[in-house]
């Protein structure tokens, strides 16, 4: 009989190897030091263990008062030392001494590497390593899988490892080599060697992999050999739940051992899990890295997550995967890389730039985890001409590098392979047949099953827009794209949301992704397998993958079903008497449904009967442009060319103080936040300064925020913003910005692009307000509110404007004649000329109306051009459905008179609830709307034109 | 000649029959085990999970007898080999590789002599060997 993943009973028996790498190099520090900042290198003497060439790039290395401690400081070696001089990677936070004990251990971890910026602007990268051609010919990135756990019994046994999976940009793989003292290697160039030990022990492999343009890069795993009380030490260990969270990026456990491991645990310590595992009667182990079946997960002590239980002497230690400690470490600006013609000259150049490049320059150069473990990439191949990221985590700027581009994700799987890629339910439909289905889950294969429907925010759009890149930075050529989901009227219900910036291909695609992540945010359900009948360890949170879920109908008191693919999200593992117990918590495959192209729609009125022609209606072409922070332009004009900015270009001959007139004066909305941005591009020297000013409403408060960012894509903080409030004008306020460019300190000009958020309300927030008529008996009335809105489109580019609100107001008590209102102001917007319609829905209703001086009303009132107050009378003690439409000319009015709405309840005493209100306008193209908020003309001092 | 087949050592081919330690001691009550756990699917479908086990339950020992098997097992638990009836027909025996864990109480019944003890051993994790 043949065994398989379905042969029972099954069991199975987990221990925990804690990696105890051996000293490769000890010496003393032999240099006083007049501070411990920045330091990268220093002189050593006094070596009590191997050579200073035994010390390899990425080596762990401890340092302390002690031989052997770490108690000033952990680092490790950023290049071989010589003979003197040891070179760690740079650090403020070693307490570095004269006659300090320096040891390094044979150890890869997971490290930042510094890079370093001249006054003359040239990169090093790795603290020292000037450019040559390293984005000519790329390191190619070792790919061989875990670390490996055998048992020995008595006679040789072998290992297998594969590097086939190894690749390389623009080049192929020329050769592999492979390296193990006291192993015996067959195939030691090839991709696929067998290793055979005879004698139990941790064993080093080294694996380097030289590509046909002649890169080379290494790797290295350890192959731990064991017996019951020999080799490796091996612990019986209780393992507590292990989670992997695709949303967290990986994997996280604890164990708990007995105290006398502790002492031969520190911070960073490798963990290797691994088991034993009987199917039925059979000693075998399935799992998805081929010879590394039996290792269940490999991770590293966490920093601070010892807790040491003296009374019953056991040691619990968390562990987590790379993407914890890739959150841990915070990486080094800048981050950014520009596409070239031609030959690259720099570190920030690349002559083919994509999403998998940046990322490939990101890890191998400013990190060291490939020394540890594998790194897949997303395989996308669209181009951009530029990348950037801000500082942060090194997770986190992985995330921004391929999220905000390609929305691809990283995460870790439980060997801490690392993998970049694009959700499954993201990826084109007729792309997903090669996303592989892992496992079947049906009502016999787990315990329970249930389905969660959840109530996610509602999304009622998806506004998606990038561009197809084909030039270069200094030349793009780049074609906008902007699609709709569901469509170009946004669903009832939720807010639209903005996924912009990205890199695209084509119309169709960018349509379908819109569709694609208009399913995925609306998804309600959530799947959950319980305590599943069969230990599957071949199911993880990536790479990506599915598993083909069963639900019959008679199976839930619902009568839900579903027949198809499922995505794993979440699972949970643990031993429970003597067996694995697992749990999967996953999402049902979307895929999209309702989608098209941002160009103009087909309107056939505000009510849909036609009512109204469309001609006059216009909707953008053109999607905000990617990389510069621009959002979305008002429908008129259609937004400028990108500019090239090209310093070279700059007359250094001009006067000192030349003006440049800044012609972006129209702003535009941003979902969410109500902020509204403008962006420009200049050319500054050093002294740089600029005045603007900044007009808006009375009465709210701006927020302001300037961005500067170099040719390099680099974010440059300005070197002041300060703000002199010149008062208000009438319904008008404005402000006066001076703004400096301290950090620019070469004299030389350079290229910046420079923008300004101006934060302000479109909308402001209702007040309730009482008739000014006195009540003549009872006093003022106490009414109690519950008001609450929420913007649901302010993009201003769609033509729409909306706002919801809801809530009640209590009006309990109120005298002969009297009223209540609930204001609420429209305000910031000016519609300048022409025509615009306030559409109305909702439903109002009226619990417990007073019976005093008439039935409620609502009535819709605004300022300037507005028609005369419109007047809906309600019905009392009911539900009143409210569905009107209110145009409004405008000929000739100022601005500052026009655009506010209020509307009013009046409840002559009672209880009235707001429930559902929906406020919408619609405007023509003959109205430049624009937020009441303007940016003037502005003098750009010391500048001198982009061109 | 021995009458069952019960039998303990440290490794496989060393395991002796109890009858034949040195102080003989007679076949114990033996509930067993074949798995920790059952499962039932949401379909209904049951299946076992986790390791065999059983108990070798004296009725009585004698300080000898009990101090030969305490020297299996002179901590909490031990790993070792034993020979004992499973539940598959009447007179069927398999040998595994098992935990064998001392009691935590060893109990001593005033009805029989004093120096006769109660002792339930429970091997556990049992694996099949071949």
């Amino acid at each position: 009989m043949t065994t398989t993943i379905q042969t029972t009973p099954q069991k199975a028996k987990v221990y925990a190897i804690f990696d105890n790498p051996p000293v490769v190099f000890a010496c003393r520090i032999n240099q006083v030091f007049s501070g411990t900042d920045r330091i990268a290198s220093f002189v050593f003497d006094s070596v009590t263990t191997g050579a200073y060439s035994d010390c390899l790039p990425g080596m762990t290395v401890l340092f302390g008062t002690a031989p052997g401690a770490n108690d000033a400081g952990i680092s490790y070696c950023r290049k071989t030392p010589t003979s003197v001089r040891f070179f760690c990677g740079e650090s403020s936070d070693v307490a570095f001494a004269d006659n300090l004990y320096v040891t390094a251990l044979q150890d890869w971890g997971v490290w930042t590497e510094t890079m370093t910026v001249t006054d003359a602007q040239v990169e090093y990268m790795k603290y020292d390593v000037a450019y040559t051609d390293q984005h000519l010919h790329l390191l190619p990135v070792p790919v061989i899988g875990p670390d490996r756990v055998v048992r020995y019994n008595g006679s040789p046994v072998s290992v297998s490892f594969d590097g086939s999976g190894s690749w390389a940009f623009d080049s192929t793989i020329a050769s592999h080599a492979w390296s193990c003292a006291g192993a015996t290697i067959t195939g030691g160039s090839t991709a696929t060697p067998t290793l055979s030990f005879s004698a139990t022990g941790r064993y080093l492999v080294k694996y380097t992999v030289t590509s046909a343009a002649g890169a080379v890069s290494s790797t290295y795993r350890t192959v731990h050999v064991w017996a019951p009380g020999s080799g490796p030490a091996v612990y019986d260990v209780l393992l507590g739940t292990m989670t992997g969270d695709f949303n967290n990026g990986g994997w996280d456990y604890t164990i708990t051992v007995s105290s006398n491991a502790a002492a031969d645990i520190r911070v960073r310590s490798k963990i290797i899990l691994f088991s034993e595992e009987w199917y039925g009667n059979d000693l075998i182990s399935y799992g998805p890295c081929v010879g590394a079946e039996n290792v269940v997960a490999i991770g590293w002590v966490g920093n601070e997550k010892i807790v040491v239980d003296v009374n019953q002497g056991l040691v619990t230690f968390e562990a987590h995967g790379p993407h914890y400690w890739l959150q841990q470490e915070h990486n080094f600006i800048p981050v950014g890389l520009v596409l070239v013609s031609g030959t690259p000259a720099s570190w920030m150049e690349m002559a083919t730039l994509n999403t998998d490049r940046a990322l490939w320059h990101y890890l191998m150069w400013r990190s060291t985890l490939s020394n540890c473990v594998d790194i897949h990439l997303t395989g996308n191949t669209d181009s951009c001409i530029q990348f950037s990221a801000q500082a942060n985590s090194l997770w986190d700027q992985l995330k921004e590098l391929s999220f905000n581009y390609i929305l691809a994700l990283p995460c870790t799987d439980r060997y801490g392979r690392l993998f970049v890629q694009i959700d499954p339910v993201l990826v084109p439909v007729a792309s997903r047949s090669g996303i592989p289905v892992t496992a079947s889950i049906g009502h016999d294969d787990c315990e329970s099953m249930s389905i969660d429907r959840l109530e996610v925010p509602a999304t009622s759009q998806i506004l998606l827009s990038g561009v197809v890149s084909t030039g270069t930075y200094a030349s793009p050529s780049d074609k906008a794209l902007f699609s709709l989901a569901p469509g170009h009227i946004p669903g009832h219900y939720g807010s639209p949301t903005n996924v912009d910036k990205l890199v695209l291909v084509s119309q169709a695609q960018a349509n379908e992704l819109a569709g694609n992540v208009l399913e995925k945010a609306r998804l309600p359900y959530r799947f959950n397998f319980s305590n599943l009948l069969y230990n599957n360890r071949l199911v993880d949170i990536c790479p990506r993958q599915f598993v083909y879920a069963t639900i019959a109908s008679p199976d839930s008191v619902r009568g839900i079903s579903y027949v198809g693919n499922a995505v794993v999200k979440t699972i949970e593992m643990v031993i429970d008497q003597g067996a694995w117990k697992i749990n999967w918590k996953g999402e049902p495959e979307t895929k999209a449904n309702l989608y098209t192209t941002g160009d103009t729609p087909v309107v056939t009125g505000l009510d849909g009967n036609g009512d109204f022609t469309t001609t006059n209606f216009i909707f953008p072409k053109m999607p905000p442009m990617p990389g510069f922070g621009g959002g979305g332009i008002i429908p008129s004009p259609p937004p400028p060319a990108p500019v090239i900015i090209t310093p070279s270009a700059c007359d250094d001959s001009l006067a000192v103080n030349t003006s440049l007139i800044w012609d972006k004066t129209t702003l535009t909305g941003v979902a969410g936040d109500n902020t509204t941005t403008a962006w420009n591009r200049c050319v500054v020297r050093n002294g740089s300064y600029l005045d603007i000013a900044v007009v808006y409403q009375t009465g709210v408060t701006p927020t302001f925020h300037c961005y500067a960012i170099d040719r390099s894509g680099n974010n440059l903080v300005p070197g002041s913003i300060s703000v002199t409030d010149y008062g208000y004008f009438g319904a008008r306020t404005e402000a006066f910005l001076h703004i400096t460019f301290a950090p620019v300190s070469n004299t030389a000009a350079d290229g910046f692009e420079f923008g300004i958020d101006v934060g302000t309300y479109i909308f402001n927030e209702g007040i309730p307000q009482t008739n000014p008529v006195t009540p003549s008996v009872g006093g003022p009335d106490p009414f109690n509110t519950n008001l609450t809105y929420s913007v649901t489109n302010n993009d201003l580019a769609d033509g729409i404007y909306s706002f919801h609100a809801s809530g009640s107001y209590d009006c309990e008590y109120v005298y002969n004649g009297a009223w209540t209102l609930i204001r609420a102001e429209m305000s910031h917007i000016i519609p300048t000329t022409g025509q615009f319609w306030l559409h109305v829905t909702g439903t109002i209703i009226d619990i417990d109306h007073g019976g005093r001086g008439g039935n409620p009303s609502f009535q819709i009132d605004g300022h300037g051009g507005f028609p005369n107050p419109t007047t809906v009378p309600l019905s009392s003690n009911t539900t009143n459905e409210i569905d009107f439409l209110w145009p409004c000319n405008l000929p000739g009015q100022a601005a500052e008179n026009c655009g506010d709405v209020q509307f009013t309840i009046s409840s002559y005493g009672g209880h009235e609830e707001i429930w559902s209100l929906e406020f919408t306008l619609y405007w023509s193209d003959a109205v430049p709307m624009q937020p009441n908020v303007t940016l003037s003309p502005a003098d750009l001092y010391n500048v001198c034109p982009a061109t | 000649m021995t009458i069952s087949d019960f039998k303990i050592g440290t490794t496989l081919a060393g395991m002796t029959n109890l009858e034949a330690l040195t102080a003989p001691i007679s076949a114990p009550r033996t509930p067993f085990k074949p798995w920790a756990t059952s499962v039932v699917a949401a379909s209904g479908v049951s299946i076992g999970k986790g390791f065999p086990s059983c108990q070798w339950i004296f009725s009585q020992l004698t300080p000898a007898q009990r101090d030969q098997l305490r020297a299996f097992c002179t901590g909490k638990s031990a790993t070792v080999y034993i020979r004992t009836m499973t539940n598959d027909s009447s007179d069927s025996y398999a040998n595994y590789q098992a935990i064998m864990a001392w009691p935590d109480d060893e109990k001593r019944d005033p009805t029989k002599r004093h120096d006769r003890l109660e002792l339930t051993i429970a091997f556990t994790m049992l694996v099949l060997q071949s």
